[in-house]
């Protein structure tokens, strides 16, 4: 239903089915002034029997409407989702459009719970905030809801998806590591079925094949956790493989390369250029040596999906379908400096 | 919430016990909002009028229950304190059918006072405000006509509500912990002086220790809520010769810091010296070797206890004043195994 259009029951409506006088049904529902409890009782079923609803406060007259975003993060609100919402609040705030936020927990019937409960409150838009960089199955939205899916994109054609585009970092990074004359690189991934390791992966193993290189060890699936990193290299280290470079799937798993390195005396960035993925300042803030990265831009990709929300609320026709890559960032750091 | 009550106020729970139903039908039967016979209703208002009971107007005569609605004003982009506080809130929320409205003040004044002019004119039920960490804070303008509670850092007007984790106890368990494993020259390292938590947690230490008959190995030193800041001042003890043998941080960055740069000296952990930091922030207490012991702020429950009391506070249109302090619990893990 459009809301702009439906037919407005006035309170001058309200107050005639109730017997008093405008001024009284303003008093009534607004709760400034004196009014007998009895008369704002007949004004309340009035109201009731009505549906009517009562504008804004003075101040809000002008037209603008209140409006509000359903959001379902889905990582426990986790480190990347909140940069992510951060970024839509910014675009949404100025616009007064408030976030109205669930918690999905990754389930898609607490998704789907939550939409239907958007749905009944007559919600402006939805914005689905995914626990990583994977495709995902559309959520049933009815109506013309505008719908928007952030980090975790809808395999629908018909929505909008804002993500970071992760390949282009993972390029860049496997650039970096050559540019600062590394030849002999070894790959340390998260699960190997997680999107997000095999998109990464294969683009440093692109960059090298166009170098005429390849990686100086199979890669190593894990996990995406320090520990993982530590059992990696130490992995590395007793295979006897060369190697001058570590490219990692993520900063955590940097972040444990990087203390087995220093544990074996192997000198970083001297003797061995390493690189994580994320930006993720706790990370990088603690390696030793600070950690060259590549930052996600979730805070761009927040504002990207509530910009295309606040566009398609209006009706404005041009927000494209599919999804939307914003680009990642290299943010070179001490543990790739050339010797 | 006003600031000036009158000293024996007429509540609904009054109300409901003259008429013989329950505060929810009597908040129905005021507010004209919900199913209720004619002849109950009557019933209800008789008894309001004997009671000379006054319905707080502003609640009742906006249809407050239509939105079911929480705003949640934020003061620190949503860190890594709020988000288990947002947690806990949300799931209390839903399980009665309401949602939170969720604007980041980022502990502004003005944004805030904005914000909740923003909230009040969507009629909101209620509003949390959440800290950023432990600390005493100016409560918002009085003039708020929905209740208000305070999680984390909690309101200096003694009228208003709060809900904070205790964590002056959760470091004294901190030490106690540590004199139960046999260790008694204890350090202590926080971060930066001037916040509350660090001086709330190192008085609450030396008292533990003072109780035993004992004190602090060194005095306390302050710096930031960083690793960099943990191994720099276990660096720091080991050079001033100080005989220490257990340490306990003000969180578990800190605290892995501390354990980082023991380790590096061949100090060996727990063998020699303990090490117990606080938050049991997953990402620091697992990747930590060893893992960490620390103190649990209940962060969850926080937002759950606070969540709870708004929605008590909207159904009584009451709230109890005072700060209300939520137990941490102490974690134990391998850093403090005993000798």
């Amino acid at each position: 239903m459009d809301r702009d259009t439906e037919q407005r029951i006035t309170a001058g409506d309200v107050a005639r089915r109730a017997g008093v006088s405008t001024s009284t049904v303003s008093k009534a529902l607004s709760g400034n002034g004196v009014v007998r409890t009895e008369t704002r009782l007949r004004v309340l079923e009035a109201a009731k029997e009505l549906h009517y609803r009562p504008p804004l406060r003075e101040g809000e007259s002008d037209g603008t409407k209140a409006r509000t975003i359903g959001v379902i993060t889905n990582d426990r609100f986790g480190r990347l989702t909140v940069p992510v919402l951060l970024g839509a609040f910014e675009a949404l705030a100025q616009h007064e459009v408030a976030l109205l936020l669930c918690d999905g927990r990754g389930d898609r019937i607490r998704e789907q719970y939550f939409v239907e409960m958007f749905q009944r409150r007559r919600i402006d838009g939805i914005l689905v905030a995914g626990s990583g960089a994977f495709p995902r199955p559309a959520l049933h939205v009815e109506g013309s809801i505008p719908t928007v899916y952030a980090l975790a994109w809808s395999v629908s054609d018909h929505d909008m998806s804002f993500v970071p585009h992760d390949a282009g970092g993972a390029a860049a990074i496997a650039e970096h590591l050559l540019a600062t004359g590394r030849r002999r690189i070894a790959y340390i991934a998260g699960p190997q079925r997680d999107t997000a390791s095999q998109v990464r992966l294969a683009e440093v193993r692109r960059v090298l094949g166009e170098n005429a290189l390849e990686l100086s060890h199979e890669p190593l699936f894990g996990q995406w956790s320090e520990a993982w990193g530590r059992q990696a290299t130490t992995q590395l280290i007793h295979s006897g493989a060369p190697f001058d470079g570590i490219a990692c799937a993520s900063d955590q798993i940097a972040r444990g390369a990087l203390e087995v390195l220093r544990e074996n005396e192997i000198r970083v960035p001297e003797s061995v250029g390493v690189t994580g993925f994320d930006n993720w300042d706790v990370m990088v803030e603690a390696s030793r040596p600070p950690l060259t990265t590549v930052d996600l831009s979730l805070h761009d990709v927040g504002v990207a999906a509530g910009l295309a929300i606040l566009h398609a609320m209006k009706g404005e026709p041009n927000v494209a379908k599919g999804i939307h890559r914003i680009d990642c960032q290299l943010v070179p750091r001490e543990s790739t400096a050339m010797s | 919430m006003a600031p000036s009550k009158p000293a024996k106020r007429v509540t609904s729970a009054d109300v409901a016990v003259r008429a013989g139903v329950s505060v929810s039908t009597v908040s129905k039967a005021l507010s004209g909002n919900g199913a209720v016979s004619r002849e109950t209703r009557d019933r209800v208002l008789a008894a309001a009028k004997q009671l000379g009971f006054t319905a707080r107007t502003t609640t009742t005569s906006r249809n407050a229950r239509l939105t079911q609605t929480i705003g949640v004003i934020t003061s620190d982009n949503v860190g890594r304190l709020t988000v288990p506080v947002l947690l806990g809130a949300t799931e209390t929320l839903a399980m009665n059918g309401f949602a939170l409205l969720l604007l980041d003040g980022r502990g502004d004044p003005i944004r805030e006072q904005q914000f909740i002019s923003s909230l009040l004119r969507r009629n909101v039920d209620g509003i949390l405000m959440t800290g950023a960490g432990e600390f005493s804070r100016e409560p918002v303008r009085t003039d708020v006509p929905v209740p208000i509670v305070y999680a984390m850092a909690w309101s200096k007007d003694p009228a208003d509500s709060s809900v904070v984790p205790d964590d002056a106890e959760g470091a004294r368990m901190a030490a106690r912990h540590l004199l139960a494993t046999s260790r008694e020259r204890i350090v202590f390292v926080s971060g930066p002086e001037r916040d509350d938590a660090s001086r709330s947690r190192s008085a609450a230490v030396e008292e533990a220790l003072d109780e035993h008959g004992l004190s602090l190995a060194s005095p306390p030193v302050f710096g930031e809520w960083s690793e960099r800041w943990g191994r720099q001042a276990a660096a720091q003890f080991v050079k001033s010769g100080v005989d220490f043998d257990g340490v306990i941080c003000g969180n578990d960055q800190i605290a892995r810091g501390v354990t980082e740069a023991l380790r590096d000296q061949r100090i060996d952990v727990p063998g020699r010296v303990g090490v117990i930091g606080f938050d049991n922030w997953d990402v620091m207490v697992e990747a930590s070797r060893p893992r960490l012991s620390t103190i649990d702020m209940s962060l969850r429950e926080v937002g759950n206890i606070a969540a709870g009391l708004l929605l008590k506070g909207i159904e009584e249109q009451h709230l109890e004043p005072g700060i209300r302090r939520v137990d941490c619990q102490l974690i134990i893990r391998e850093s403090t195994a005993p000798f």
